[in-house]
């Protein structure tokens, strides 16, 4: 098995020119422009020098906590208003579960993580150790910058769902900016500053001092939807079988695949030279309410390719994830690490892609929107299987089909358990170059035992239609 | 910053993360502490004067949910099975001074929401294991003092009843407070706002609504910081 581990070095470019066939402006098969490096006008150097900085990205952590709490503190925020008797309070007290809101401690905690995990990843400092700077600048946070003692579901969600997306945007900020080369045009800059906006301003402060050799996959699929929820149902037995009706809503995703399984030429020497990654944000048509999203990342931390790809071919190892999933009326997340295979076979015009994966979630979340008492979900240990297809018909129509089952126990907080079902089935069909739309349902199901109550049963589902800009190679 | 000295802040961190204790203080005063009330002194509202209370609970638990008492949860704690016999007087009742209950009670780090306190009459049960609670026998609090006319009083309780005290009890890794506050200044006071309460009458419903207003006023919530006032939830 090839270790993906990177302790000490920035990797070298990760494109071989791959042999892949070439075609005037689009790939064989499924779907693909054609890659950069096939663009006799691409920039290709001068490659600047490795350089990375410790100092520095130690410095950025420090000044992205202080910058989030100042912020919170002019608006006012209790949790911010701290003193010297806090901070001492913090140490005495010691490390706590809290009881924040989901949504802060699923959501707000990594993209806080993301921050410093890109303060650091992008001056230079390899995935391991930009992970490390997250989780120092996490400490920090918990430590000195709340009134609250420190929290161990945040030090937890903090630099791991934070290095989760934090490469993943990394790596796709990167996928913008490389594309252009080293003279890449005001709209790549532009996008790259909006996927990694610590990557942004790195690069505003440093230009190419620690952006090293282009950092391109060798093909990647990428989808993004701008559209609506057109409909959709939740339902409950709490509150006597109540049903509601959802949307229409304003909504927008993505979908990327990172180092298509099966490509030939396929390296995985570093973590998340494959990844996965969707999200969905849709607005609620009450704006004083949390809207509905979604977010699935899960990337490959160590293994080795299968068969010499092209028609057939995969990948498999150990993967490490973070989800994080909140219809209207329930929500799962968590961190998840485990082993996975995912594999790929092309028959003619037809090519089909299959992942599985089962994962071990060390601290994962999930409950319901009605509050029992004055925590609304379960914190513990759990578990996830995922099962995955992904159909191509020629280079026109996408089909995903999405499965995942979470089991989250309630060891650390609240007690009881969660069962809960996620399914996606997606349709894509592309109708002229680069445009297509998107049809989505998901649909989810979740079964809760709380000690004292009546299990609860809860479904979501919600239908989506998208337009859809196709990228990837 | 090198790689070498990073993990110092992790490990010293973690290596103040080890004791998980737990201690429980009785706090006599009204929450949060009200400068007016304690230049009274001794007086509570209502016109009457307290010189002592006597009070025994038992059972103090940690639930890991709200149950509304009667019930205890999985991963329920008894920080302070007792009986307790909690004298106080002076400034201990109402000056908003703590006195020490329970010390160093080991506990896990994980939140607890409902903390449950039985007030029960002493048994001759209780009084064989401790014999100090002789003078409690058959009873569950007393309260001693002057009443609106002047008048010395023995008011004395049988009353049987669980405190249901539902609040986010979040258990650090080091040290921990819980505070049982006893705000004596309504106890005479009528719930309708009526007449005060005289503890001397002989009238039953007078003296129900004194036990009522006694066990409503102990409360319980996590103070690590010992300043009387419940800890923000951040």
């Amino acid at each position: 098995m090839a270790l993906a581990a990177d302790a000490v070095a920035e990797p070298a470019p990760q494109q071989p020119a791959p042999n892949i066939a070439t075609a005037p402006k689009y790939g064989v098969g499924r779907f693909r422009l054609l890659p950069p490096w096939e663009d006799p006008n691409l920039v290709k150097g001068p490659v600047p020098p490795p350089d990375k900085s410790y100092g520095v990205a130690l410095a950025e952590v420090v000044l992205i906590d202080t910058s989030i709490w100042a912020f919170n503190y002019l608006r006012g925020k209790e949790f911010a208003k701290i003193s010297w008797d806090s901070i001492e309070q913090n140490f005495n007290k010691g490390w706590i579960i809290d009881t924040d809101d989901y949504w802060a401690n699923g959501l707000g905690h990594p993209l806080h993580g993301n921050l410093t995990f890109n303060s650091a990843r992008t001056l230079g400092l390899n995935f391991y150790e930009s992970f490390a700077y997250s989780f120092v600048g996490s400490l920090i946070w918990e430590q000195f910058f709340e009134i609250q003692p420190p929290s161990m579901n945040d030090q937890v969600n903090t630099p791991f769902g934070g290095t989760m997306l934090g490469e993943s945007l990394f790596r796709l900020s990167r996928l913008i900016l490389d594309a252009g080369g080293y003279k890449p045009s005001a709209w790549r800059e532009f996008f790259s500053f909006v996927f990694n906006p610590m990557g942004g301003l790195n690069r505003l402060f440093y230009g190419d001092k620690y952006r090293g050799e282009l950092l391109l996959p060798v093909s990647w699929i990428g989808e993004f939807r701008f559209g609506s929820v057109v409909a959709g149902s939740s339902r409950s037995d709490r509150a006597d079988s109540s049903q509601t009706n959802v949307g229409p809503w304003a909504s927008f995703g993505a979908y990327i695949v990172y180092g298509v399984p099966g490509t030939p030429d396929l390296s995985l020497r570093k973590p998340f030279d494959h990844f996965e990654a969707s999200g969905s944000f849709s607005l609620t048509g009450d704006v004083t309410e949390k809207p509905t999203a979604t977010l699935l990342v899960r990337g490959l931390m160590l293994g080795e390719t299968l068969g010499a790809g092209g028609d057939s071919g995969g990948l498999w190892g150990l993967f490490s994830s973070y989800d994080f999933i909140a219809p209207n009326v329930f929500r799962v997340q968590g961190f998840g690490l485990g082993p996975g295979v995912s594999l790929m076979k092309r028959w003619d015009w037809f090519e089909l892609h299959g992942t599985g994966v089962l994962e071990l979630l060390p601290w994962a979340g999930g409950g319901t929107t009605v509050p029992l008492g004055v925590r609304d979900y379960h914190y513990g240990p759990g578990g996830e299987a995922v099962l995955q297809f992904r159909m191509h018909f020629y280079d026109r129509v996408v089909v995903r089909l999405d499965g995942r089952q979470y089991f989250v126990t309630g060891a650390y907080a609240r007690g009881g358990s969660e069962h809960i079902s996620y399914g996606k089935l997606e349709t894509s069909v592309r109708i002229a170059d680069v445009h297509g739309v998107t049809a989505s349902l998901d649909w989810g199901h979740r079964q809760a035992s709380y000690f004292g109550e009546p299990d609860i049963w809860q479904r979501a589902s919600v239908f989506s239609l998208y337009y859809t800009l196709f990228q990837g190679w | 910053m090198t790689r070498n000295v990073l993990p110092l802040p992790i490990l010293a961190s973690l290596a103040v993360a080890c004791a998980q204790d737990l201690d429980v203080h009785i706090r006599g005063g009204d929450r949060p502490p009200d400068p007016g009330y304690l230049v009274m002194g001794l007086a509570v509202d209502g016109g009457v004067t307290v010189d002592r209370f006597q009070v025994v609970m038992r059972n103090m638990r940690l639930q890991s949910q709200p149950v509304d008492g009667g019930v205890d949860t999985p991963g329920g704690v008894y920080v302070g099975p007792g009986p307790f016999l909690i004298e106080l007087s002076g400034p201990q009742l109402t000056g908003g001074t703590f006195t020490p209950l329970v010390n160093d009670y080991a506990v896990g780090a994980k939140g607890f929401y409902e903390m449950d306190i039985d007030l029960l009459p002493v048994s001759q049960g209780d009084v064989v294991l401790k014999p100090d609670l002789q003078p409690m026998l058959g009873k569950s609090f007393v309260i001693q003092g002057t009443n609106q006319q002047g008048a010395q009083f023995t008011f004395e309780s049988s009353i049987a009843k669980v405190l249901v005290r539902e609040s986010v009890f979040r258990m650090g890794m080091n040290h921990n407070n819980i505070d049982v506050n006893i705000a004596p200044n309504a106890w005479f006071l009528h719930p309708d706002g009526g007449a005060p309460l005289d503890p001397a009458s002989a009238d039953p419903a007078v003296r129900a609504l004194i036990e009522e207003n006694v066990a409503a006023s102990i409360d319980a919530y996590e103070d690590d910081d010992m300043n009387g006032i419940p800890d923000p939830l951040g």
